[in-house]
């Protein structure tokens, strides 16, 4: 590293504060309560803590919490890749309002991206009576879910690709195209892995946004313990019930789940500035 | 094998990109689309690459008598070497190489020893042997353009595409470039269509130069055709330096190139115009005389030897008389 030239050195003092503020501010809103979650959850021993992620109930909304991220995810994915290609690669009419489309579930409150299906698929709503007739349960149920933890995680992966793959161009594609290949060869062999690492990063924000998400999912959810009781929102039960050992047990999990989602996000933007650099 | 486009147009949006292109290429020449940044000359490369598709039911292009209007990029075995190579970063040279192989049917593909072999016949051809490990990032710009010439020239190629192939290089390496590739051609006879904004390149190149201008061509001909006998005047001052003049008494624009200029001393009798030397450059094998016409005033541009130059004795700031040899055109 370089010594900062004198000509952009602030005074001592000003680095001294903005560095302790910036550091403080850290600890205090972010280092802390996390400590404190890890803190509460083992505070009654491990044995508390081991009952409390091994109950029945927290079983079946850890396995629900991968569930629903497990489906919506990669529909996410493909969804992603297809709404950035369209967005990148060709001009058409619309495509600027497709654009904010997508960040609309950013734009919205979450509470409303549940709501949205409870008006589609309720009793009262307006599927609702064809869904009852033909048996089939959407809200309160894990595909009402589903649907509900898609909308909210949509952008993730198409806001992480629009701008790689605009920047790439379409010239690799055409290259491809004039050499013989099909389509489906071209996005194989050279659109794939030109956007791989960008790709993983949105699949890694899109899972950590998926298996986090309480307010639509909330709404839909119906709360059936065992049944349709998400990691977050058996957390929000257990805590209600002044259970707080056995809820910061279950934090923890989801913590975990931050942390290692934090890990490998430093480790893809790590191999995505290798990946830039190179070219 | 030849090509053949048939009253051609374009348009993006509200802009006519090709305005009723019609051109014809024999086989094995080597053909220069030249001309000014938006005259069209690289959507016309595409079309004829099956990239980028005519208006509906505006033109035909014909490619060794099939018509391959609508046909799609992969069926019409042209090799297409992009402006800015376009190679595959994640892959090596000899997999950009094999790719147009790789990518065939199981059926049509060569087997992997066959694929290698003309993999490295090719990278001996583009002098890239040695090389075939490396990924595109770490060549130079000449190395790219011939890695990206080999990969097009795996699919053996009917025709070659070429879009401003020395557009990213230095000149130096352009040049070099410029001498090899002019080989290169007559080594495999493939039919060649380059684009370039290079009227330079453009002549010293091609057996055929197209001159291209808002979407239409004004002239075909060979280099020397088209520097001799200018169809337009837009030809005229693309094409090498020009002057424009007017004689005494006449009202007509005439166009005289440096070279054409007579320098004569101030009293000869042959003498048409008078003017004065504004400006003498005389590094290099001939001296350039910027003039200022006595007569209107205009300023003129001529080409002389340094024999001539020292014959005579002229310095800046010198009269002499002009005598314009106007080729008949």
């Amino acid at each position: 590293m370089s010594a900062p030239s004198r000509s952009t050195q602030d005074p001592a003092w000003t680095r001294v504060l903005l560095i302790s503020g910036a550091v403080g501010f850290l600890v205090l809103f972010l280092f802390v309560p996390l400590t404190l979650v890890f803190a509460e959850a083992f505070r009654k021993g491990i044995k508390v803590y081991a009952d409390a992620v091994t109950e029945a109930n927290a079983l079946s909304a850890i396995v629900l919490t991968v569930t629903v991220a497990l489906i919506s995810v990669p529909l996410n994915a493909v969804f992603g890749i297809a709404a950035s290609w369209a967005i990148a690669k060709f001009s058409f009419k619309g495509k600027s309002l497709l654009l904010s489309l997508i960040d609309l579930p950013f734009a919205v409150s979450p509470v409303v991206s549940g709501l949205v299906w409870i008006l589609l698929c309720g009793t009262r709503g307006l599927f609702g009576p064809w869904l009852q007739e033909h048996n089939i349960q959407i809200v309160f149920a894990v595909p009402g879910m589903v649907l509900a933890t898609v909308f909210v995680t949509f952008p993730f992966v198409a806001r992480e690709l629009i701008p790689l793959m605009q920047a790439q161009g379409n010239d690799q594609e055409y290259a491809a195209l004039s050499l013989g290949a099909s389509g489906w060869q071209t996005f194989r062999r050279v659109t794939l892995p030109n956007i791989k690492w960008a790709l993983f990063y949105g699949i890694i924000l899109c899972n950590a946004r998926a298996m986090g998400e309480f307010g639509a999912v909330s709404v839909v959810s119906g709360h059936i313990r065992g049944e349709t009781n998400t990691l977050p929102l058996h957390v929000e039960v257990l805590y209600n019930e002044y259970n707080s050992a056995a809820a910061f047990a279950c934090a923890s999990i989801l913590s975990l789940l931050g942390l290692l989602t934090l890990g490998l996000k430093t480790f893809i933007e790590w191999r995505l500035r290798l990946h830039r650099q190179k070219h | 094998m030849s090509i053949i486009v048939k009253n051609l147009r374009r348009t993006f949006g509200t802009f006519q990109a090709l305005r009723g292109i019609h051109l014809e290429i024999a086989d094995t020449q080597l053909v220069a689309l030249l001309g000014p940044s938006g005259s069209g000359k690289t959507t016309l490369l595409r079309i004829i690459g099956g990239l980028d598709f005519p208006d509906a039911s505006h033109g035909n292009v014909v490619i060794n008598g099939e018509d391959v209007t609508d046909s799609p990029a992969a069926e019409r075995k042209a090799g297409f070497v992009f402006q800015h190579y376009a190679l595959f970063n994640h892959l090596s040279v000899f997999e950009n190489v094999a790719f147009g192989l790789d990518v065939r049917p199981p059926k049509t593909r060569p087997s992997k020893d066959a694929i290698r072999d003309r993999v490295l016949e090719l990278l001996r051809l583009v002098q890239l042997q040695g090389l075939e490990q490396r990924l595109p990032s770490e060549l130079s710009g000449g190395q790219r353009q011939r890695v990206a010439l080999a990969r097009a020239l795996a699919i053996d190629p009917k025709v070659l595409l070429l879009d401003e192939p020395f557009g990213a290089l230095d000149a130096k390496v352009r040049k070099d470039l410029r001498r090899w590739l002019r080989a290169f051609h007559q080594e495999i006879g493939v039919t060649t269509i380059f684009v370039t904004h290079d009227q330079q390149e453009a002549l010293e190149l091609a057996d055929v130069v197209v001159v291209m201008n808002q979407g239409q061509i004004e002239q075909i001909g060979s280099p020397q055709q088209l520097y001799d006998h200018p169809a337009t005047p837009f030809v005229y001052e693309f094409l090498g330096d020009v002057n424009k003049v007017r004689k005494p008494g006449r009202p007509e624009l005439f166009y005289v190139r440096p070279h054409e200029v007579s320098i004569l001393f101030a009293g000869d009798a042959k003498a048409e115009l008078h003017a004065k030397i504004e400006h003498l450059f005389a590094a290099g094998p001939s001296a350039r005389l910027t003039l200022r016409i006595q007569e209107s005033r205009e300023t003129l541009d001529a080409d002389i030897t340094r024999q001539q130059l020292e014959e005579m004795g002229l310095s800046e700031g010198d009269e002499v008389g002009v005598h314009l040899n106007l080729s008949p055109s």
